[in-house]
């Protein structure tokens, strides 16, 4: 364990909270309750505060044994379609695949759409974008990252007055730092190797973990976040194609009407479009990212007046 | 654990509706929003504050879901660091002293027993931007994954697994020009996290 994280792990144990204390607390929350029920609220500990309806309770009863029954009788998708549609069930985004298609035949074609160019050595930013839902609602990110390091971030999606987080940061800032590839610089990026065995214990090494899940999250993070050249993103493919346990999922339309083969190991699922090459959306945990663009760009867009500085991080 | 079956997702689904389904979630998680707070705030603030994260939640509710691995904690956590943020304002209001939103140190340095340690993490920590820093500790601390503690925080996967990487990376080099040398051994530190973890 290195220093860091002796200490993280040292400053991580708390007392648990007092018996009367997580009284008090469920004394105030009922109070609170019962103001805005317009009613006084039962302070048993074990059920609902207030009576549930027959119809209410039928319903959620309802809910829960098809949740259980779907649950029991197949692999659950978890890609979601919308935001109100978190299992993806009504447009049947995901469709069954052949049986013989295996992980390593849909990375191996992407491998070999991603191309043998040089790619991108010397541009000046690297521009993405890309979509994911917060709050119910769908919100883009767009990045232009300096070769040098710095960039800038323009988050743009819904407002509201709710206390809503997602809407906190929605501004365009600037990026400040000089680490912005992972472990990488972008002129590092363009040494990496290109032939599977040599770049796989390269990248478990640089990224400092083991392989299987982890490797696979390092590979995907190079893939949809670095400008990595095509010669060295089909390298990363094949690495994929090389850990155990990755399989296939089905074929995927995404809510942008995209389509490409999900593929999953662990709590990481992938969506990769064979034909040109690229992951157009990736799942970690249950939450979605949908990768819209990415290349390379000229310029950065400047700033408004009214942008706030991000308060990260000096060089 | 609550002997209430509905999924997290099912109750946030239904809070609108019903916000007495706050209570089962109350008796969720009510102690690890308390470990949240306490950990950042210390246990006596960490009680006063507990009920404040729900009622806030309350006043919320209207337009939650569920993260989608389907737990509430990462939407409490994200009431909690507003409500943490408060808190540490009215405090710096009313003895007129600037202080950290975020954090108050002296709750953190009571958990490390040499004051060498203290300095070490505060030296890690304090560089960060504060968005940066939370992200670092809801993984560190509250076992959230970075997808997890992107929602909490209402960024994109993406920008929390890139903020990540460079927030550790920081912190590591801050520990190091520090004066430490990159894995060396506080033996003292890790004897007490080990018996801590014994008897919890």
């Amino acid at each position: 364990m290195n220093p860091l994280d002796q200490l993280l792990t040292a400053t991580r144990p708390v007392p648990d909270i007092s018996p009367d204390g997580l009284r008090n607390g469920q004394i105030a929350l009922d109070a609170a309750l019962s103001t805005s029920l317009g009613a006084p609220v039962a302070g048993a500990s074990q059920t609902p505060r207030r009576r549930v309806s027959g119809v209410r309770a039928k319903a959620l009863i309802g809910t829960a044994m098809a949740a259980a029954g779907a649950a029991a009788a197949a692999t659950v998708i978890t890609m979601p379609s919308s935001p109100t549609d978190p299992a993806g069930s009504s447009s049947e985004p995901v469709q069954i695949a052949p049986t013989n298609l295996t992980a390593a035949m849909v990375l191996d074609q992407a491998a070999r759409a991603a191309g043998s160019q040089a790619g991108w050595p010397n541009a000046q930013y690297w521009y993405s974008e890309d979509k994911y839902w917060c709050g119910g609602q769908l919100y883009t990110d767009k990045t232009w990252l300096w070769r040098h390091g710095n960039g800038v971030l323009e988050k743009t999606g819904p407002k509201d007055n709710s206390e809503s987080r997602c809407t906190e940061d929605l501004v365009t800032v600037p990026i400040i730092d000089s680490n912005m590839f992972g472990p990488y610089t972008w002129s590092q990026l363009y040494t990496l190797p290109t032939d599977t065995a040599a770049l796989k214990p390269k990248l478990m090494t640089d990224f400092g973990q083991g392989g299987g899940p982890t490797l696979f999250e390092d590979v995907e993070f190079v893939l949809d976040d670095t400008p990595a050249p095509p010669v060295v993103r089909a390298a990363l493919f094949k690495v994929d194609a090389s850990i155990p346990g990755v399989k296939v999922v089905g074929y995927y339309t995404d809510p942008l009407g995209r389509t490409g083969t999900a593929l999953q190991l662990g709590r990481s699922m992938i969506v990769v479009d064979p034909a040109s090459g690229a992951v157009i959306d990736e799942t970690d945990s249950g939450s979605t990212v949908m990768y819209v663009t990415q290349g390379p760009a000229t310029s950065e867009p400047k700033l408004s007046g009214s942008a706030q500085v991000q308060p990260t991080i000096s060089s | 654990m609550t002997g209430d079956s509905r999924s997290d997702s099912e109750l946030l689904a239904g809070l609108p509706r019903m916000p007495e389904l706050m209570g089962v979630l109350y008796e969720r998680h009510g102690r690890a929003v308390f470990r949240y707070l306490a950990r950042r705030a210390g246990p006596t603030a960490a009680e006063d504050l507990l009920s404040e994260v729900f009622i806030t939640a309350l006043s919320v509710s209207a337009r939650v879901v569920a993260h989608d691995s389907g737990s509430a904690l990462p939407w409490l956590y994200g009431i909690a660091l507003n409500v943490l943020r408060a808190h540490f304002r009215r405090q710096s209001q009313a003895v007129g002293l600037a202080r950290d939103l975020g954090m108050d140190w002296d709750a953190v340095d009571d958990r490390l027993d040499a004051l060498a340690e203290r300095k070490r993490l505060r030296t890690a920590l304090d560089g960060l931007a504060d968005s940066d820093r939370e992200l670092l500790l809801l993984v560190a601390w509250e076992g959230l994954t970075p997808a997890e503690a992107a929602a909490a925080l209402g960024i994109s996967q993406v920008a929390a697994r890139s903020r990540l990487h460079r927030a550790r990376k920081r912190a590591m080099k801050a520990l190091q020009q520090s004066g430490a040398s990159p894995g060396s051994q506080p033996t003292a530190l890790v004897a007490a996290f080990t018996a801590q973890e014994k008897t919890s």
